[in-house]
């Protein structure tokens, strides 16, 4: 009969664990600590640890980088190019871009006056072009494509710096967002500094921004402290610190906001109703990052049988509820898209027709494509074919596989069967990007200038290097192609309309949403832009400050 | 017993080898490669990028060479370079070594002088209150999967409570010994909590078994107090196994604990080798993986050896 | 890692203090393990755990993917028993559905482990000499390759996940068994009956299955026992590394996994296949608690 008391006892631990977890309400954050030393530090829940600093060879998005290394340009928080280092974005209109005579483009760079590296050396056009070479002889660089374009640099003086182009592109000032101080690494092979251990670790991690490198502890913590010399003036960076804490984890990072002890940090999508604490608050920040689901009709590794009719595509598309995917699985916290340009973009096309979620009128468009349940098995076939095909989905990417799980459910309303299959990062990425699968739900960053060639432009060893899916459509072709040579803003915009619709008609992939990043913010925290691009939110971070 | 100690010793290099091969025969069949990472940003990459880093990594050579450099290269102490970082392997992980064995070393500390009393004493007072709450507690610990323990404690005492900090070492600017303990609670116990449940379990198996033996009787009947019998005789030669196990346990220490490095952001080797496994980053593999395999087969000569030591009854052949 | 080996390790290590007798009669031991009312108890709650997991597809109240996006998360009501999860399924049924998962994994791997662990310690063990240090070697090269990377890849070659997760499982439990069953032969094969039958000219094989493993089977059996809970803790643990089944197939472990980031808000969601675990793990424990003493004579 004693034996019972074990089982009370079981059960008495069982109860207290859980009647602490969840009987008593939060106590108050007692908000992050400030120092003994009075100084104002950021302390930020960071999702990540960083590989390397060095912009160039980190194969992670950088943002941490450039509060150190500043570039010619950055992005705002109204995705737009603005100019750091440089005065002004070259371009016709200002007579920074002009045509050669042999068709070639020079553009002229003026660079700022007086801007002094951590060292206190002066940062001119001797970097820039330091920086240049740097990318043209390190093949890791991940868009040298883009570099590549550059033939010639020519330093006209300490503050100007020419690039000529081999042809026109809308990238021209979307590189260059960091710059490597050549007084530190010029007696060091390219390869040599690619493995630079003091650059790829600090403390010879220098650049001109408003923070200087401080301190790296692996796998805990990165430092990074005031500038006192900052070129904006000495008031700046207004901030005396930032800690940025490696917090990979998404509940522990959760947690981590909910004590109060970080400044800033993001969350996911499902976590913002839970938030509620005082003296922080949520960040909706629009993103460049569009969700879609891509339909593999190349003819090695894809379905094309299943997904090579537009009709069936269509028909995919309109037995998909996205409007039930956004309001109620992540809680109205995206928006809806038709196309690949997100609505943060100027490019961004509204007026799409897309198909509307009707399922009656995907069987109908089903059936006219012949597929049809002819042996009554409740899943749909032709000429002896299933209409049955797998999602590959990344193992970890919960909101992905959320996603996929529901469009599975969805499509065996109309007589599809969808099967899942996870895999690993790595072996996820070798399958996809030898396009050895058959659906998928991704997420791509759109970039900056909105170039779409590179996903969607028919797979021909130059172009679409990332297309994955087998698509391709000579008419879009054509339209990309000539956007990407378009300066003219409102030109381009014609063009990437019609581009978008196209490949809208095309429905090889199947747009979801464009995803709004979830941040919280603290309350004290002063001039906080966010800004959704892949080279994130500290754009501005010298003029913020902790109140 | 020297010979014996000098025969283990050799045989433990053809062991090493196998275990190399083996692993490195695992780590390359794993689909995937360490140019995935490249993709991981979510931008477009040039597919020449792509080869261009393959070749400068080396992973475009066949396997076989592939190891034979790299086992070239490990015989004279060079470790190789990390993929993903471009350092030295040897370094990365020394550099995770104060803090792993700061964790792991105290929640073994704190389980073994927790774990040996209790075991001892729910053996002696056997079917007691004690025991039975000693025995459900352990059970209960042992049933919790280890990332639902360490998010529930995150949980009360970091959002609810506010008494321990969520992540991290140390809180930067702040600093000291009292911030330091702070930080290292909840990770070492979490850690602890398994180890104090399996060893006390252990012990006290290995206590009852001692208790009914002939001599412990023996003892009784000459007259020895309860007391003296049980502190000297009993708990002597129950803890001989369990001091072996313990003692293969420490080459645990080394290899650190991924779940609850991950949860507490803990700067740990266990975190450092699931990343290095996703990023496919062979050398640093390979490296955590022998160091790893050389402690186990270390720790695992010298559990035997004193096993021998403790225990008179074993003869080495 | 080390929290997946370690799991193993505390309940492993319990197995291996059993001290090995002569075999019981069956009866006896029946009568004994009736005595210890806990471990029937849960045995009991087990049983009617199992039966109703396996009977989900009769008795569930929903089908277990059938997302309802309207009612996502819902608490507990007279609908949904349990609540409903993430995409608005219902948690009981998912619940049912994800122990015969769990359950299965648990009990196979458990098998799998034993199997491999009695042969290769037993072979160990009797013949000795060469033998057994080859295979005690072996032994420690399995024991000191990391179970992850392997993870990764059997897992990429298996068709079914749960099938591969079996398989790691059982290829990485065995060790602890195999040594157990060592030590026990080691002690049990200098016994009278044993040289007896080798005098009288039986095959080895022969006296280690007739002879030798009837008398060390309760070391055998208690350890398999602990097994099960031990390959239902690990199928969580790979859950929280993105290694586990497959959604929207639910195991308990892939369940906690999910809810963690809503812990929160929505606790019925960690609470309920948490408790599953718990439950499931500590009446194993019980059993085999009960078990070590029935098969123990000198108790």
């Amino acid at each position: 009969m004693r034996k019972w008391r074990l089982a009370l006892v079981a059960i008495l631990l069982l109860g207290c664990t859980f009647g602490m977890l969840f009987a008593s309400g939060q106590k108050e954050p007692a908000g992050v600590k400030t120092p003994e030393s009075g100084k104002k530090i950021l302390y930020v829940a960071y999702d990540r640890e960083l590989d390397v600093l060095n912009p160039f060879t980190s194969q992670m998005l950088c943002d941490l980088q450039h509060n150190v290394s500043e570039g010619l340009i950055i992005t705002n928080d109204k995705n737009e190019f603005i100019p750091v280092l440089a005065k002004e974005i070259p371009t016709f209109e200002n007579g920074g871009v002009v045509k050669n005579a042999d068709g070639t483009y020079d553009m002229t760079w003026h660079l700022h006056e007086g801007v002094l590296w951590h060292d206190g050396v002066e940062f001119t056009a001797e970097d820039v072009k330091f920086t240049l070479d740097f990318v043209h002889n390190t093949p890791a660089v991940y868009n040298q494509s883009e570099y590549n374009k550059i033939i010639k640099a020519k330093i006209v003086d300490k503050y100007t710096i020419v690039f000529t182009w081999d042809d026109l592109y809308t990238f021209y000032p979307g590189i260059f967002e960091a710059m490597l101080p050549k007084h530190v690494l010029e007696n060091l092979s390219w390869d040599e500094i690619a493995r630079y251990e003091p650059f790829n670790r600090g403390p010879k991690f220098i650049g001109t921004g408003p923070f200087m490198f401080e301190e790296w502890k692996s796998g805990e913590y990165i430092r990074i402290v005031r500038n006192p010399n900052y070129w904006r003036g000495k008031q700046y960076p207004l901030i005396d610190e930032m800690v940025w804490q490696f917090i990979p984890d998404q509940t522990a990072r959760f947690n981590a906001m909910k004590s109060g002890a970080y400044h800033i940090g993001q969350i996911e999508a499902t976590q913002v109703k839970d938030f509620n604490v005082k003296g922080l608050h949520v960040e909706m920040i629009p993103s460049n990052v569009f969700y879609y689901i891509d339909l593999n009709v190349t003819p090695n590794g894809g379905r094309p049988e299943l997904f090579g009719d537009v009709r069936v595509r269509r028909a995919l598309y309109q037995a998909i509820d996205r409007k039930a995917i956004v309001d109620q699985l992540l809680e109205g916290t995206v928006q809806i898209a038709n196309s690949p340009i997100p609505p943060t973009s100027g490019f961004h096309n509204p007026n799409i027709s897309a198909p509307k979620y009707d399922p009656q009128n995907a069987k109908k468009l089903l059936a006219e494509a012949g597929w049809k349940d002819t042996n009554g098995d409740g899943i749909l076939d032709k000429n002896g074919v299933k209409f049955s095909f797998t999602f590959m989905n990344r193992s970890g990417r919960a909101d992905r596989i959320a996603i996929a799980q529901v469009v599975q459910a969805q499509l065996k309303q109309i007589g599809i069967e969808v099967n899942m299959r996870e895999y690993e990062a790595a072996a996820w990425s070798e399958r996809w990007r030898n396009s050895n699968w058959d659906a998928q739900v991704g997420g791509w960053f759109m970039s900056s200038d909105a170039s779409l060639t590179n996903y969607y432009h028919t797979r021909d060893g130059k172009n679409g290097s990332n297309n994955f899916t087998g698509m391709g459509n000579a008419e879009l072709d054509k339209l990309m192609a000539e956007a990407d040579k378009t300066l003219d803003f409102d030109k381009r915009k014609v063009l990437l309309d019609k581009a978008q619709q196209i490949i809208a008609d095309e429905v090889v992939s199947l747009y979801l949403y464009y995803r709004d990043s979830p941040w919280i913010v603290s309350d004290r925290l002063v001039n906080f832009r966010g800004s959704g691009t892949n080279l994130g939110n500290w754009w501005n971070a010298w003029e913020w400050d902790l109140k | 017993m020297l010979r014996y100690v000098i025969r283990r010793t050799i045989q433990m290099v053809p062991l090493l080898l196998a275990i190399s091969v083996v692993i490195f025969t695992i780590i390359q069949a794993a689909p995937g490669g360490p140019e995935g990472t490249l993709l991981d940003r979510g931008m477009f990459v040039d597919p020449a990028a792509i080869d261009a880093y393959r070749a400068r990594l080396g992973v475009d050579q066949p396997i076989f060479v592939q190891y034979f450099k790299w086992l070239g290269a490990m015989l004279t102490g060079d470790m190789g370079i990390s993929f993903q970082t471009q350092r030295p392997v040897l370094i990365m992980i020394l550099e995770r070594m104060p803090d792993t064995l700061r964790l792991m070393g105290l929640s073994f500390v704190v389980a073994a002088i927790i774990a040996i009393p209790l075991g001892v004493f729910s053996a002696v007072k056997q079917y007691s209150t004690f025991d039975f709450i000693a025995t459900g507690a352990s059970f209960v610990a042992i049933a919790m999967p280890v990332f639902w323990f360490g998010l529930m404690m995150q949980y009360l005492f970091s959002v609810k409570l506010q008494w321990l900090p969520v992540a991290g070492t140390v809180t930067v600017g702040v600093g000291g010994f009292v911030d330091q303990l702070k930080h290292i609670i909840m990770p070492a116990t979490v850690l602890s909590m398994h180890s104090i449940a399996g060893w006390s379990r252990y012990m006290r198996s290995s206590m009852l078994g001692v208790l009914n033996q002939d001599y412990i009787r023996t003892a009784h009947s000459k007259g020895l107090s309860r007391r003296t019998v049980i502190s000297v005789h009993a708990v002597k030669n129950a803890s001989i196994p369990v001091v072996s196990v313990m003692t293969l346990d420490i080459a645990r220490l080394f290899s650190g604990a991924v779940i609850t490095e991950t949860i507490f952001g803990w700067p740990g080797i266990g975190r450092m080798f699931i990343q290095a496994m996703h990023a496919r980053d062979y050398p640093l593999l390979m490296g955590i993986m022998m160091m790893g395999s050389t402690m186990v087969v270390v720790f695992n000569l010298i559990a035997d050896v004193i096993y021998g030591w403790l225990d008179p009854r074993i003869t080495y052949e | 890692m080390s929290e997946i080996m370690t799991d193993g390790q505390g309940m492993a290590l319990a197995a291996e203090g059993i001290t090995v007798k002569l075999r019981s009669n069956a009866k006896i031991t029946w009568e004994k393990f009736l005595q210890h009312k806990l471990a029937v108890v849960a045995s009991l709650f087990l049983l009617t755990l199992a039966a109703l997991c396996f009977l989900a597809p009769l008795i569930a109240p929903f089908e277990f993917d059938a997302i309802d996006l309207a009612n996502i998360r819902k608490p507990p009501s007279a609908k949904h028993l349990l609540g409903t999860d993430a995409l608005g399924r219902d948690l009981l049924t998912r619940l049912l559905y994800g122990g015969r998962i769990s359950i299965t994994i648990g009990l196979t791997a458990a098998m799998l482990g034993t199997a491999i662990g009695t042969l290769i310690g037993s072979m160990a063990g009797y013949f000795g000499g060469r033998i057994d240090n080859l295979l005690m070697r072996l032994t420690d090269l399995a024991y000191s390759i990391p179970t992850l990377p392997l993870i990764i890849v059997i897992s990429s070659y298996s068709n079914t996940q749960a099938v591969g997760i079996v398989m790691i499982i059982g290829f990485f439990s065995w060790m602890q068994t195999s040594r157990v069953v060592r030590g026990a032969i080691l002690s049990v094969k200098e016994n009278e009956y044993v040289t007896a039958a080798r005098a009288l000219g039986s095959k080895d094989r022969l006296i280690i299955v007739r002879h030798v493993l009837p008398n060390i089977s309760n070391s055998i059996i208690v350890g398999a026992t602990l097994g099960v809970g031990n390959a239902i803790i690990t199928e969580s643990s790979l859950s929280f590394l993105g290694l586990g089944v497959s959604p929207p197939t639910p195991t308990w472990g892939n369940m906690l996994m999910d809810s963690q980031a809503t812990m929160s808000s929505q606790p019925w969601l960690t609470i309920f296949p948490g408790m599953a675990i718990l439950l499931t793990v500590l009446c194993v424990n019980f059993i085999g608690d009960g078990l070590q003493d029935a098969l123990d004579p000198t108790l």
